[in-house]
């Protein structure tokens, strides 16, 4: 655009410091460009313009030129990539209506459960709801790998041309763990030692050496919960390193699988402390069995027994004391069944007077190794309200003991059932919520929202009745009831969108 | 009318009238309800004593409500018509009840009155003097205009990105003296140029050469055809009488709303409804001026197709248009035609810029363009591998290319020369705003 730009540099400078040239050659066409100049020598050919006047007679015909003559790019070559053809249908206009007040609400739970329930429907949303969609999924990484299986090709497509939709982009495995940064090999090895344990595991052994002491432990970290017997004899090597950090969280994974050596030996070595012995009762007339403790426990400062603490930190415990402690909160408790002959019931039984201290440790044990009959005989026996112990229980138990124990434990109760998966049941909800309703400024609407996977659809028309008598807590309460009822109603219809 | 649910939630004035809109769109709020082919009434329990009485007229989307609620539309009218878009079964074809029948007849008689309206008898005289005044007062502006586009040019441009907008603003306020808003506002455009990206330049000295063209068109207007006279006039802000535009004949046909846009200046809404006329292929803007807290006249729902007589302004190029009558509306089932190709949308654009310079951009429907990168940017690419730049926000682009995915669409937009804004597109026979 030659002539054009020889009147932006005129008007630039102004026409006290330049005056214009038509250059030939100009950009604006051929026809126009004549015109151009046929114009300037007449415009030039007038008595009684200024400068100014000219220059403006002049550009303003450009300016007309130029918009009258517009050609477009030309690029031969150059082709869109296509995105591949879906191979899912996608979900139904009413569906896709949910989504849309679910993202208006910014309820993530909601957003969760949504794309949940379209994953399980083979479904994946109309294009025109992917960048919404990935964009939503670059604050919340909890739910990249469901947006990007919803958004399907298109989402794989569009995502190419966004850096900042890159987790969409289907990367191999493989490829990611052998050059993505820590936070990344950390997930997909723990993606992947869910899908293929022993995988996972190779993938540990092989790049081991390479690794640093700190890269080292953090790895390790993702095996937490997954331990396998098979992964003994590595994860035994692991204790001969120097870094004690990798130390630590091998010992701690070694710790989790009953049948290791580690934990055989710290249950042999409880075992010869804790035994039963027979006593007269009732000036000699009757025997009775009673639990003995011998002490003191000196353990062999072998190296499979690291792991083990030889000062206690609890002024109720000595030293000695302690290490049993810690031994007994190691071993199976199923071995106890069989190493006393008892039920759990009855080993629970005999935890009294100074043995009461261990009580703590075999219940840690219970929960450690997810012994369930000893989390029944615990919450059977005992009135204390132990969290992890209570997950083991099966729903139905589970529940009505929550329930029933609700005025003991109010507060550790909401603490926990907040955390157990899926949704409360009917009456386990009626129960809390009646309970948080007095204090809506304590139990917020905040309160509701983040906990909202919980509360079943079923509650809504019974919120009402939960009012608060004192008027300023009611009409909060009003408040929350209002919001509540519309995302419980949105769940509701979240529910009923992909059965249709 | 059958309005989609899309629709229907663009009518909410808010957020929370969408949201309550939607709670009401439940068989169970509603103690009774009917519709028939003109209206769609409904009585529904709120905190009163009496049910609130909502209901709408059909045919030109009118609501009314015995609620108290300021909005316009309510929760109310909303409701209902979302609720007959979910589950049209739940109402039967019904005689309206007197309240709905009353208010409809209300209705029809306003119209008729409204047309029967009579010309107050005018004081000639007075008005010739007052135009005369007028006259004076908007050539003595364009004199003022004229130097300060002259002082601006003989110092040159280069000194204007440090003058800050009240260089522009101060002059727009001696054009509204001079009793020319369009001269004014035309300066005010200028002020929001930012001075400091690349091409200012050129924006910058496209509008002050318009305001040259529009004072020069001025000095010459006994010499201009009748229909550019009336622009220049336009151009300058003189009004345009609408009850003497709206006694003429105008065109009927069914129109397809391709996007509404609005902006807002001096604390007044401004809309543009882009309409394309499906029988005559003609573009329209129908622009509504409102206060932000009031309802617009009239609403137009991109995606549907208006059965309405318009009456263009006279112009050189007609486009901007006012509605004259409305019959019906409904959900687009046909597909509008287009264009094929750049070359067809630049043969008409070149006629128009050539009859009417002023325009900042011109709309038109492409039946193919796909969305192609090239150097980092985004262009419209049409089956002769020819390219325009795209010009819209982040959000349009990315549900652009989602919707495209690589493959050619057929699309309405707007734009000039080399740079083109997408409104909607067309998939699947569906409208899709962007």
């Amino acid at each position: 655009m030659e002539g054009w730009n020889d009147i932006i540099n005129t008007a630039l400078l102004g026409t006290e410091k330049k005056s214009l040239a038509l250059q030939a050659g100009s950009s604006v066409p051929q026809a126009g460009s004549n015109v151009l100049h046929q114009a300037k020598a007449q415009i030039s050919a007038q008595a009684g313009l200024d400068k100014e006047e000219q220059f403006l007679q002049l550009a303003a015909l450009s300016f007309n030129v130029r918009q009258s003559g517009t050609k477009p790019l030309h690029q031969p070559t150059l082709k869109a990539a296509q995105a591949a053809a879906e191979s899912l249908p996608y979900c139904s206009q009413r569906a896709a209506q949910v989504l849309r007040d679910i993202l208006e609400e910014e309820s993530q739970p909601l957003l969760t459960l949504w794309l949940e329930r379209c994953i399980a429907a083979q479904r994946i949303v109309p294009p025109e709801w992917v960048p919404t969609l990935l964009n939503r999924a670059i604050q919340h990484k909890d739910i990249r790998q469901s947006v990007a299986t919803v958004c399907g090709r298109r989402g794989e497509w569009l995502s190419r041309f966004n850096p900042s939709w890159e987790f969409s982009n289907p990367v191999d495995d493989e490829q990611l763990w052998q050059t993505g940064n820590l936070d990344q090999r950390r997930t997909v090895l723990r993606q992947m030692r869910g899908q293929d344990p022993a995988k996972a595991r190779e993938w540990l052994e092989r790049s081991w050496p390479q690794e640093n002491a700190n890269t080292r432990a953090e790895l390790l970290k993702q095996l937490d919960g997954t331990v396998q017997p098979e992964d003994e004899p590595f994860l035994f090597g692991a204790l001969n390193e120097k870094s004690q950090k990798v130390k630590d969280a091998a010992i701690s994974l070694l710790q989790q699988l009953p049948g290791s050596r580690l934990v055989i030996n710290y249950a042999e070595t409880a075992a010869r402390h804790v035994v039963l012995k027979k006593e007269k009762a009732l000036l000699g007339l009757s025997t009775k069995t009673t639990l003995h403790i011998q002490l003191p426990v000196i353990p062999a400062k072998e190296y499979y027994l690291s792991g083990i603490d030889y000062l206690s930190p609890n002024k109720l415990l000595t030293d000695e004391e302690y290490v049993l402690y810690q031994l007994i909160q190691h071993t199976p408790p199923a071995f106890w069944e069989q190493h006393l002959a008892l039920s759990p019931a009855e080993i629970l039984a005999m935890l009294t007077g100074p043995h009461q201290k261990y009580v703590s440790a075999f219940a840690k044990a219970a929960a450690h190794f997810k012994a369930v009959d000893w989390a029944k005989a615990f919450v059977t026996q005992r009135e204390e309200f132990n969290a992890p112990l209570l997950q083991l229980l099966p729903l139905p138990e589970r529940e009505s003991w929550t329930i029933q124990n609700f005025p003991k434990h109010r507060e550790p109760i909401l603490q926990s059932v907040v955390q157990w998966p899926g949704e409360w049941s009917f009456e386990l909800a009626k129960t809390i919520i009646k309970y948080t309703a007095v204090q809506p400024y304590r139990w917020d609407m905040y309160w509701y929202k983040s906990n909202f996977a919980c509360i079943p659809v079923a509650i809504e028309p019974l919120l009402r009745s939960f009012a608060p008598a004192e008027p300023a807590h009611a009409e909060m309460w009003t408040r929350i009831t209002n919001q509540l009822s519309h995302l419980l109603r949105l769940k509701e219809q979240t529910q009923k969108a992909f059965n249709e | 009318m059958n309005l989609s649910e899309e629709q229907i939630l663009a009518l909410a004035p808010d957020d929370s009238s969408r949201k309550s809109g939607k709670d009401l769109a439940a068989p169970a709020k509603w103690l009774s309800k009917g519709s028939n082919e003109a209206a769609l009434w409904g009585e529904c329990q709120g905190s009163g004593s009496k049910p609130y009485q909502t209901q709408i007229d059909l045919g030109n989307l009118a609501f009314k409500c015995s609620c108290p609620s300021r909005k316009f539309p309510c929760k109310h009218g909303l409701g209902l018509l979302l609720l007959r878009a979910r589950q049209p079964k739940e109402f039967a074809q019904d005689t309206p009840p007197a309240w709905v029948a009353e208010w409809l007849s209300k209705r029809s008689e306003k119209e008729e009155k409204k047309a029967e309206k009579k010309d107050k008898p005018v004081d000639e005289n007075a008005q010739a003097r007052r135009q005369q005044a007028r006259q004076q007062k908007v050539a003595d502006g364009l004199e003022e205009l004229s130097t300060f586009i002259k002082d601006i040019v003989r110092q040159g441009l280069h000194s204007l990105p440090e003058k800050g907008s009240a260089f522009w603003e101060n002059m727009a306020r001696r054009m509204i003296d001079a009793q020319a808003p369009g001269l004014a506002s035309q300066l005010k455009s200028i002020a929001e140029i930012n001075f400091f990206k690349e091409g200012w330049q050129t924006q910058c000295l496209d509008q002050i050469l318009k305001l040259y063209l529009i004072i020069q068109g001025y000095k010459n207007i006994d010499t201009l055809q009748p229909a550019l006279q009336q622009d220049i006039r336009s151009l300058i802000g003189f009004p345009q009488n609408q009850d003497e535009l709206r006694s003429q004949e105008g065109i009927r046909d069914e129109w397809f709303v391709l996007a509404r846009q609005t902006s807002e200046e001096d604390k007044l809404i401004v809309e543009r409804n882009w309409f394309y006329g499906l029988r005559t292929h003609r573009y329209a803007l129908i622009l509504q001026f409102y206060v932000k807290s009031q309802p617009p006249p009239a609403s137009y729902t991109p995606g549907l197709v208006v059965d309405a007589t318009l009456v263009y302004f006279p112009s050189a190029v007609t486009l901007r248009a006012l509605v004259k009558d409305q019959y019906n509306t409904w959900k687009a089932k046909t597909l509008p035609d287009g264009m094929n190709n750049w070359a067809a949308v630049i043969d008409r654009e070149t006629i128009a810029n050539a009859r009417y310079p002023f325009a900042d951009t011109w709309p038109c429907i492409v039946t193919r363009l796909t969305p192609v990168s090239l150097n980092n940017e985004w262009w419209l690419q049409d089956d002769q591998q020819q390219l325009m730049r795209i010009r819209a926000n982040e959000t349009a682009l990315w549900q652009l290319l989602a919707l495209s995915g690589g493959a050619p669409l057929r699309m309405s937009l707007i734009g000039k020369e080399k740079e083109y804004t997408p409104l909607g597109v067309w998939t699947d026979n569906e409208y899709k705003m962007l």
